[in-house]
């Protein structure tokens, strides 16, 4: 069975060709994309994932509640900051920030950072999510950088 | 008291009164034409002509009523004095004035504009949802037409929003078994794709989790009728989205949107009670990334038909029934993985390699060789009238014997 890993990730838009199409190229992931957070919740609700990167910064899509969040933020998703909200309703279950249950079943070791953040900037974060696994989005990463983090966090190898 | 008198303003009171009455005309001049429609021709006029004519020149006449009234019983003679009669008058004719301003603002804002109307109609759906757990087909019909009538993106991306609340509200609903969507969902469509106006990337974005969010909306359905509704509205909504805009990054973007969706609802796992009807669903799926696929191969949108290919093979492979589906099912999904190579193959040499390098992954899943599963698919699709793929395969099977030797390598 191929690893079936997910991308919550808005400016693939941007990066699709040069980091999304080698992942479905080699044929070794089952590869999900998700564009804004309404969209990652619909597949976290219906499947497990054996990895996942999230993006610091991503749009709400339509569900109201991220809408709200969002547009608290004055509609910006520097400010929003909603992969980082969205990572702590899953893993801590956080009802401030979503009053839906989340799906069941996620752990900080399944869960990888790929943003255009420092690391320093976002490290506290990452401390109390439990999450070990970053990369900063940078010129010049290779192509496969993509695989190289699912890599990384099926492995449980830090990054 | 001598009728000479009483001094009643009774020309500034017509005056007031006949603009009210005028008020009504002004909007429904102001109306665009299906909003008009809507008020006019679905049983709405009732609560058209009462919030706007009868209910505000009943007021007025009440309030110039008791100004007359309070006027002929006032006694000049107890030293009601110019004063007191002027204040009276200011009172009524500002109460006037008011009244027209309320019909002249706030009713054109509630009545004559899209979004006045779409709440109305929201909130009608709505309490027939609470009453009878079943959308009202005429309103969802109404939205349907506000939607496809918008005049600008960000209209129709309000009639979106709306849709997809109610869609939400319905999924959530006790009495929601999976087979209440159906006129929603098949007129979907409608509002992104028509022709008179340029297609909004966005609100095809939107359309798609729409779509979505039916599909994950609840797990304890006991039919597949919305879910299979769902597919081909995805379906048709990702090759109009091919066909209608020119190559680009955002295009590709929400295109991968629609493929996401079609995985997604792969994923969904059926309950027993519908265990059965979800393998038809399968079937669906696929023959959907099918389509997208082979279309994007057509446009040279490679990344578009890599993304489907790999979601084909993943399907077939990966599905947790695949060695539990009856032959005919596994069949139609082999056929599907295998059409759309014969798509991507007739493109060029690279494409070729592409093919290649990914068909051991076919047949390994399938236990068969190429050959015996090119010769299934050129079949079905022979049998199904679908001659271009059949011809392709048949290509693809010609090409695949010349450079047998590559391959096995």
């Amino acid at each position: 069975m191929k690893p079936r890993v997910l991308w919550i990730e808005d400016s693939a838009r941007l990066e699709l060709r040069n980091l999304a199409a080698p992942v479905y190229s080699s044929g070794r992931f089952d590869f999900n994309l998700a564009e804004n957070v309404t969209s990652a919740v619909n597949l976290l609700k219906v499947t497990s994932f054996d990895a996942i990167v999230v993006d610091v910064r991503l749009p709400p899509g339509v569900d109201p509640y991220w809408k709200k969040l969002y547009q608290n933020a004055g509609a910006d998703k520097v400010n929003a900051q909603l992969g980082i909200k969205l990572l702590h309703w899953l893993i801590n279950k956080d009802h401030i920030i979503h009053p839906d249950d989340p799906p069941n079943g996620f752990s900080a070791n399944q869960l990888g950072v790929f943003t255009v953040e420092n690391r320093e900037d976002i490290q506290d974060e990452l401390d109390a999510l439990g999450i070990s696994v970053f990369c900063q989005k940078t010129t010049g990463l290779p192509d496969a950088i993509l695989i190289k983090i699912f890599d990384t966090i099926i492995d449980h190898k830090p990054m | 008291m001598h009728p000479q008198e009483i001094d009643i303003p009774f020309d500034p009171i017509i005056t007031l009164i006949v603009f009210l009455i005028g008020v009504p005309a002004l909007v429904f001049q102001s109306m665009s034409p299906d909003v008009r429609r809507i008020f006019f021709e679905r049983r709405r006029l009732f609560a058209f002509l009462f919030g706007l004519i009868v209910f505000p020149v009943l007021s007025a006449l009440v309030v110039s009523g008791i100004g007359i009234y309070t006027e002929i019983n006032s006694n000049p003679s107890a030293g009601a004095s110019a004063a007191e009669h002027a204040v009276r008058w200011i009172i009524v004719l500002s109460t006037l004035v008011v009244v027209i301003l309320i019909v002249a603002i706030y009713f054109p804002l509630r009545y004559g504009r899209r979004q006045g109307v779409l709440r109305l109609l929201e909130r009608e759906i709505l309490w027939n949802l609470w009453l009878k757990g079943r959308l009202p087909e005429e309103a969802v019909e109404d939205i349907i037409d506000l939607g496809k009538n918008a005049e600008s993106p960000q209209e129709k991306s309000m009639v979106l929003q709306t849709i997809h609340n109610l869609v939400l509200r319905t999924c959530k609903h006790r009495s929601y078994t999976g087979d209440n969507l159906e006129t929603l969902i098949l007129n979907l469509h409608e509002i992104v794709i028509v022709d008179s106006q340029p297609a909004n990337l966005e609100n095809f974005r939107m359309t798609a989790e729409i779509l979505q969010a039916i599909a994950v909306a609840r797990k304890e359905i006991q039919h597949v009728a919305d879910l299979q509704r769902t597919v081909k509205a995805v379906s048709g909504l990702g090759c109009a989205a091919l066909m209608k805009f020119e190559f680009g990054l955002e295009i590709d973007n929400v295109i991968m949107s629609f493929i996401q969706t079609l995985s997604l609802i792969n994923y969904i796992k059926p309950l027993d009670v519908i265990k059965n009807q979800h393998i038809h669903v399968m079937t669906d799926v696929s023959e959907a990334l099918f389509e997208i696929g082979s279309l994007a191969a057509e446009k040279q949108r490679d990344f578009i038909t890599v993304a489907a290919l790999d979601k084909l093979v993943t399907i077939l492979c990966q599905t947790p029934m695949t060695k539990e589906l009856p032959p005919h099912i596994l069949n139609e999904l082999s056929a599907d993985v295998m059409g759309l190579m014969a798509h991507i193959w007739s493109e060029g040499d690279s494409q070729k390699e592409f093919v290649r390098r990914r068909m051991p992954d076919v047949q390994e899943c399938l236990g068969l060789s190429i050959s015996r599963i090119l010769g299934k698919a050129c079949f079905h699709y022979a049998e199904n009238s679908q001659f271009a793929t059949a011809n392709k395969l048949a290509q693809m099977a010609k090409d695949l014997k010349l450079k047998r030797k590559p391959l096995n390598n």
